[in-house]
Protein backbone atom coordinates (compact mmCIF):
# COMPACT_ATOMS: atom_id res chain seq x y z
CA UNK A 1 0.00 0.00 0.00
CA UNK A 2 1.03 3.20 -1.12
CA UNK A 3 2.60 5.79 1.72
CA UNK A 4 -0.21 8.63 0.77
CA UNK A 5 -2.62 6.19 0.71
CA UNK A 6 -1.79 4.88 4.35
CA UNK A 7 -1.91 8.03 5.80
CA UNK A 8 -5.50 8.96 4.04
CA UNK A 9 -6.65 5.88 5.51
CA UNK A 10 -4.51 6.98 8.80
CA UNK A 11 -6.18 10.57 8.59
CA UNK A 12 -9.89 8.50 8.94
CA UNK A 13 -8.72 6.56 11.39
CA UNK A 14 -7.68 9.65 13.86
CA UNK A 15 -10.99 11.30 12.97
CA UNK A 16 -13.12 8.36 14.12
CA UNK A 17 -11.26 7.67 17.38
CA UNK A 18 -10.44 10.95 18.51
CA UNK A 19 -14.30 12.00 16.77
CA UNK A 20 -12.92 15.30 14.85
CA UNK A 21 -13.21 15.79 11.57
CA UNK A 22 -11.25 18.88 11.44
CA UNK A 23 -7.91 16.65 12.17
CA UNK A 24 -5.56 17.10 9.17
CA UNK A 25 -2.81 14.72 9.22
CA UNK A 26 0.96 15.48 8.00
CA UNK A 27 3.76 12.92 8.27
CA UNK A 28 5.69 15.74 10.99
CA UNK A 29 2.19 16.08 12.52
CA UNK A 30 2.93 14.73 16.53
CA UNK A 31 1.17 13.97 19.80
CA UNK A 32 2.00 18.14 20.65
CA UNK A 33 -0.10 18.97 17.83
CA UNK A 34 -2.90 17.29 18.59
CA UNK A 35 -4.79 18.15 22.13
CA UNK A 36 -6.43 14.77 22.46
CA UNK A 37 -3.72 12.67 21.36
CA UNK A 38 -2.32 11.29 24.91
CA UNK A 39 -0.81 8.02 25.72
CA UNK A 40 -4.30 6.49 26.31
CA UNK A 41 -5.29 7.82 23.10
CA UNK A 42 -2.51 6.40 21.50
CA UNK A 43 -2.85 2.76 22.72
CA UNK A 44 -6.61 3.50 20.94
CA UNK A 45 -5.18 4.61 17.52
CA UNK A 46 -2.47 1.91 17.48
CA UNK A 47 -5.19 -0.79 18.38
CA UNK A 48 -7.39 0.99 15.57
CA UNK A 49 -4.53 0.79 12.76
CA UNK A 50 -3.53 -2.32 13.62
CA UNK A 51 -7.27 -3.91 13.25
CA UNK A 52 -8.17 -1.50 10.00
CA UNK A 53 -4.64 -3.04 8.34
CA UNK A 54 -4.53 -6.70 9.71
CA UNK A 55 -1.33 -6.38 10.98
CA UNK A 56 1.13 -6.26 14.29
CA UNK A 57 2.85 -3.93 15.96
CA UNK A 58 5.55 -4.98 18.88
CA UNK A 59 6.16 -2.91 21.78
CA UNK A 60 9.24 -2.02 20.34
CA UNK A 61 7.84 -0.66 17.37
CA UNK A 62 5.46 1.17 19.30
CA UNK A 63 7.84 3.02 21.10
CA UNK A 64 9.80 4.34 18.39
CA UNK A 65 6.89 6.29 16.58
CA UNK A 66 7.75 9.70 17.12
CA UNK A 67 5.06 11.08 14.50
CA UNK A 68 2.84 10.52 11.68
CA UNK A 69 4.98 9.49 9.29
CA UNK A 70 6.75 6.95 11.37
CA UNK A 71 3.45 5.19 12.02
CA UNK A 72 2.49 5.09 7.78
CA UNK A 73 5.80 3.97 7.24
CA UNK A 74 5.90 1.05 9.79
CA UNK A 75 2.29 0.04 8.01
CA UNK A 76 3.04 0.29 4.09
CA UNK A 77 6.24 -1.78 5.30
CA UNK A 78 3.81 -4.54 6.55
CA UNK A 79 1.42 -4.00 3.88
CA UNK A 80 3.42 -4.79 0.72
CA UNK B 1 -3.02 -15.80 38.40
CA UNK B 2 -4.73 -12.73 38.17
CA UNK B 3 -6.83 -12.05 41.11
CA UNK B 4 -9.70 -9.30 41.11
CA UNK B 5 -8.44 -6.53 43.56
CA UNK B 6 -10.58 -3.21 42.48
CA UNK B 7 -12.63 -1.19 39.57
CA UNK B 8 -10.79 2.08 39.34
CA UNK B 9 -13.22 5.16 38.94
CA UNK B 10 -12.76 8.66 38.30
CA UNK B 11 -14.18 11.59 41.02
CA UNK B 12 -13.87 14.80 41.11
CA UNK B 13 -13.40 14.85 45.03
CA UNK B 14 -12.48 11.59 46.92
CA UNK B 15 -13.51 12.79 50.44
CA UNK B 16 -16.69 13.75 48.94
CA UNK B 17 -17.24 10.60 47.14
CA UNK B 18 -16.16 8.53 49.86
CA UNK B 19 -19.25 9.82 52.32
CA UNK B 20 -21.55 8.50 49.39
CA UNK B 21 -19.54 5.07 49.13
CA UNK B 22 -19.32 4.67 53.04
CA UNK B 23 -23.12 5.16 52.90
CA UNK B 24 -23.49 2.35 50.64
CA UNK B 25 -20.89 0.03 52.23
CA UNK B 26 -20.86 0.87 55.81
CA UNK B 27 -18.67 -2.30 56.96
CA UNK B 28 -16.26 -1.45 53.74
CA UNK B 29 -12.82 -1.11 54.95
CA UNK B 30 -11.30 2.00 53.78
CA UNK B 31 -7.61 2.81 52.83
CA UNK B 32 -5.62 6.09 53.73
CA UNK B 33 -5.96 8.58 50.65
CA UNK B 34 -2.52 8.40 48.75
CA UNK B 35 -0.58 10.27 46.47
CA UNK B 36 0.63 7.97 43.53
CA UNK B 37 3.19 10.78 41.90
CA UNK B 38 3.54 9.29 38.56
CA UNK B 39 0.03 8.77 37.93
CA UNK B 40 -0.46 12.40 39.59
CA UNK B 41 -3.32 11.18 41.15
CA UNK B 42 -4.90 10.44 44.54
CA UNK B 43 -6.15 7.53 45.16
CA UNK B 44 -8.45 5.94 47.98
CA UNK B 45 -9.85 2.17 47.92
CA UNK B 46 -12.99 0.98 49.87
CA UNK B 47 -14.10 -2.79 49.67
CA UNK B 48 -17.59 -3.13 48.48
CA UNK B 49 -17.28 -6.98 48.52
CA UNK B 50 -14.59 -9.18 50.40
CA UNK B 51 -11.31 -8.56 48.75
CA UNK B 52 -12.59 -6.33 46.00
CA UNK B 53 -12.42 -2.89 46.23
CA UNK B 54 -13.58 0.43 44.09
CA UNK B 55 -10.51 2.54 43.47
CA UNK B 56 -11.59 6.53 43.16
CA UNK B 57 -8.75 8.49 41.61
CA UNK B 58 -9.06 11.95 41.67
CA UNK B 59 -6.78 14.13 39.43
CA UNK B 60 -4.17 16.36 40.82
CA UNK B 61 -4.25 18.29 37.91
CA UNK B 62 -4.55 19.18 34.24
CA UNK B 63 -1.34 16.92 33.52
CA UNK B 64 -2.63 14.66 35.29
CA UNK B 65 -2.94 11.13 32.76
CA UNK B 66 -6.03 10.71 33.34
CA UNK B 67 -7.12 14.24 33.46
CA UNK B 68 -8.40 13.72 29.60
CA UNK B 69 -10.49 10.57 30.74
CA UNK B 70 -12.66 12.69 33.95
CA UNK B 71 -13.46 15.30 30.89
CA UNK B 72 -14.55 13.33 28.86
CA UNK B 73 -17.27 12.29 31.27
CA UNK B 74 -15.88 8.87 31.48
CA UNK B 75 -16.07 7.11 35.22
CA UNK B 76 -15.44 3.52 35.34
CA UNK B 77 -12.02 3.10 33.15
CA UNK B 78 -10.25 -0.08 34.46
CA UNK B 79 -10.10 -3.21 36.18
CA UNK B 80 -7.11 -4.42 38.34
CA UNK B 81 -5.69 -7.31 39.32
CA UNK B 82 -3.25 -8.56 42.06
CA UNK B 83 -0.91 -11.47 40.50
CA UNK B 84 1.97 -13.36 41.87
CA UNK B 85 3.68 -14.04 38.80
CA UNK B 86 3.97 -10.29 37.58
CA UNK B 87 6.97 -10.58 34.76
CA UNK B 88 4.81 -13.91 33.64
CA UNK B 89 1.67 -12.37 33.51
CA UNK B 90 3.26 -9.35 31.41
CA UNK B 91 4.53 -12.01 29.01
CA UNK B 92 1.21 -13.47 28.44
CA UNK B 93 -0.61 -10.14 27.97
CA UNK B 94 1.53 -9.00 25.48
CA UNK B 95 1.43 -12.59 23.98
CA UNK B 96 -2.59 -11.73 23.56
CA UNK B 97 -1.53 -8.59 21.79
CA UNK B 98 -2.97 -6.30 25.06
CA UNK B 99 -0.62 -2.97 24.77
CA UNK B 100 1.43 -2.18 27.49
CA UNK B 101 0.45 1.78 28.28
CA UNK B 102 2.89 2.15 31.37
CA UNK B 103 4.81 0.58 34.07
CA UNK B 104 5.11 2.44 37.46
CA UNK B 105 5.46 1.91 41.24
CA UNK B 106 2.37 2.70 43.20
CA UNK B 107 2.60 4.09 46.59
CA UNK B 108 -0.59 2.87 46.92
CA UNK B 109 0.72 -0.22 46.65
CA UNK B 110 3.51 -0.38 49.24
CA UNK B 111 5.89 0.81 46.24
CA UNK B 112 4.78 -2.77 43.95
CA UNK B 113 5.24 -2.80 40.39
CA UNK B 114 1.87 -1.73 38.56
CA UNK B 115 1.05 -1.41 34.70
CA UNK B 116 -1.77 -0.76 32.96
CA UNK B 117 -2.53 -2.59 29.47
CA UNK B 118 -5.15 -2.10 27.02
CA UNK B 119 -6.96 -5.12 25.56
CA UNK B 120 -7.41 -5.73 21.55
CA UNK B 121 -11.21 -4.62 22.23
CA UNK B 122 -9.79 -1.61 24.18
CA UNK B 123 -10.48 -2.53 27.46
CA UNK B 124 -8.48 -1.21 30.14
CA UNK B 125 -6.60 -2.77 33.03
CA UNK B 126 -4.15 -2.69 35.70
CA UNK B 127 -1.68 -5.65 37.01
CA UNK B 128 -0.69 -5.03 40.73
CA UNK B 129 2.43 -7.38 41.85
CA UNK B 130 1.58 -9.06 45.07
Amino acid sequence: MEKQAVLQEVNRIFIDVLDDEAIVLGEETTAEDIEEWDSLTHVRLIISIEKRFNIRFTSLEIQKFKNVGDICEAIAAKTE
Amino acid sequence: MLVLHHIGTLVDDIDSSLKLYQSLFPDGRVSDKTYVASQKVYVCFIEVAPQVYVELIEPAGEDSVVFGLKKKGISYYHLSYQTDEFEKTVAVLLQLNFKQINLFHSEAFGNKRCSFFMSPDMHLIEIVET
